[in-house]
């Protein structure tokens, strides 16, 4: 966490994590040159295009279920395990997509007079036309950014950058979306002959819009009571686990049940802001579902020799209703957790 | 932070959900015009070269 620098906190989980990514990513190339290339499959590209059609589609499909795991973890807490290594799988798709660039320009452009970059640039300059638009342009911007949100994804550019402006940056990867889909849709969909991913991206590109739109609908709610929140029935909170309620300002709190007790600690990570709400009680420690990040439910300190602290709040028990103080204390006041009785399972 | 940070993501979520329809439609609209094949298209600065 804070105390000793490491490149990469590699651990069994983040190796697995990447094995299976590197293995699915050779697994779909591998398929995909297969069902190209096999007698009838139509229309009959040549190997570089099929190659570069290959890792253009991967790296679109992969930047998809990127933008997808947010939403869908906070849909259903199954796809948590996909949310932990996430910056792996966002380098491996810039990978992916640095090599269909590759091809291209190595196949289409490595020939012309000109530099293969320069020939890219001004080989088609019908900026006013929809039909033959120079889709090339979306491609290598998105490119670029890709680049820019590989090279500064480690946790050294995090601190360095502070984590408003590195979150700020790497939203930058909404427009690189949008950019790949332009690039497709005026790219590989304008394909005379109906292909899969004629379906495929659009269904894909609509399906992470939609997610979004679900996950931005399925966030609670909150009643008031004299500026306090009424939270509920302290049963609503499982043992280990937390419950994430909204307060003024659009800041959310998570409640933790811990042996019988409950803690409310800011909902956002010191870390990466990761939700905490979404994470669990691991050996009595509150632990981050992003990156492991622990803190005392009592104190949102990070037990030594971590530094972290995250924002307390106050609970107390009215009518067998839990009520929240919406006023956060100071980062790592410790606060006395609210007894409400046995435990859960 | 964590306030600002989720209404900038809200505010570009819906604006991707107006955005991405369109140039889907927008390039859908520009299919029947391109007549020819994009290995084909994209191989004409290669075949100049040559």
């Amino acid at each position: 966490m804070s105390v000793r620098y490491t490149p990469v906190g590699w651990n069994a989980n983040k190796i697995v994590y990447d094995a299976l990514l590197v293995a699915a990513i050779v697994a779909y190339i591998l398929v995909f040159i297969w069902a190209a290339e096999r007698p009838g499959g139509a229309p009959p590209y040549d190997d570089a295009t099929i190659r570069m059609r290959a890792f253009g589609s991967c790296a679109f499909l992969m930047l998809s279920v990127v933008l997808a795991i947010g939403p869908l973890a906070r849909l259903d807490r199954r796809f948590l395990p996909l949310l932990y290594n996430r910056r792996h799988f966002g380098v491996a798709t810039c990978v992916v997509a640095f090599t269909h660039a590759s091809y291209v320009l190595g196949w289409y452009f490595a020939f012309s007079a000109h530099d293969p970059y320069a020939a890219l640039l001004t080989s088609n300059t019908s900026y006013a036309r929809l039909a033959g638009f120079p889709f090339e342009i979306f491609g290598l911007a998105a490119l670029v950014i890709l680049l820019l949100l590989a090279v500064t994804s480690h946790d050294f550019w995090l601190s360095f950058m502070s984590a408003p402006v590195w979150k700020a940056l790497h939203m930058s990867v909404y427009a690189a979306y949008t950019l790949v889909v332009a690039h497709v849709a005026f790219g590989a969909l304008l394909a005379p002959v109906l292909q899969p991913l004629q379906i495929v991206v659009p269904a894909c590109a609509l399906g992470v819009v939609a997610l979004h739109a679900l996950a931005a609908r399925a966030e609670p709610a909150s009643s008031e009571n004299q500026g306090w929140i009424v939270v509920g029935a302290p049963d609503r909170i499982a043992e280990g686990r937390a419950i994430v309620v909204p307060v003024e300002g659009g800041e959310s709190v998570a409640i933790f049940r811990h042996e019988g007790r409950l803690s409310a600690i800011a909902n956002a990570c010191a870390h990466q802001n990761g939700p905490l709400g979404e994470g669990r009680i691991v050996d009595g420690c509150i632990t981050c579902p992003w990156h492991g990040f622990q803190y005392r439910p009592e104190d949102g300190c990070s037990p030594p020799p971590f530094t972290e602290k995250v924002a307390t709040y106050n609970l107390r028990l009215e009518n067998g209703a839990v009520l929240l103080d919406p006023k956060p204390n100071a980062r790592g006041q410790r606060v006395e957790p609210l007894a409400v009785g046995e435990t859960l399972a | 932070m964590l306030a600002g940070h989720r209404k900038a993501h809200r505010a570009i979520w819906r604006a991707l959900a107006l955005l991405i329809p369109l140039i889907l439609l927008a390039g859908w609209f520009a299919r029947p015009h391109a007549r020819v094949d994009l290995p084909e298209r994209l191989s004409a600065p290669r075949e100049a070269g040559r």
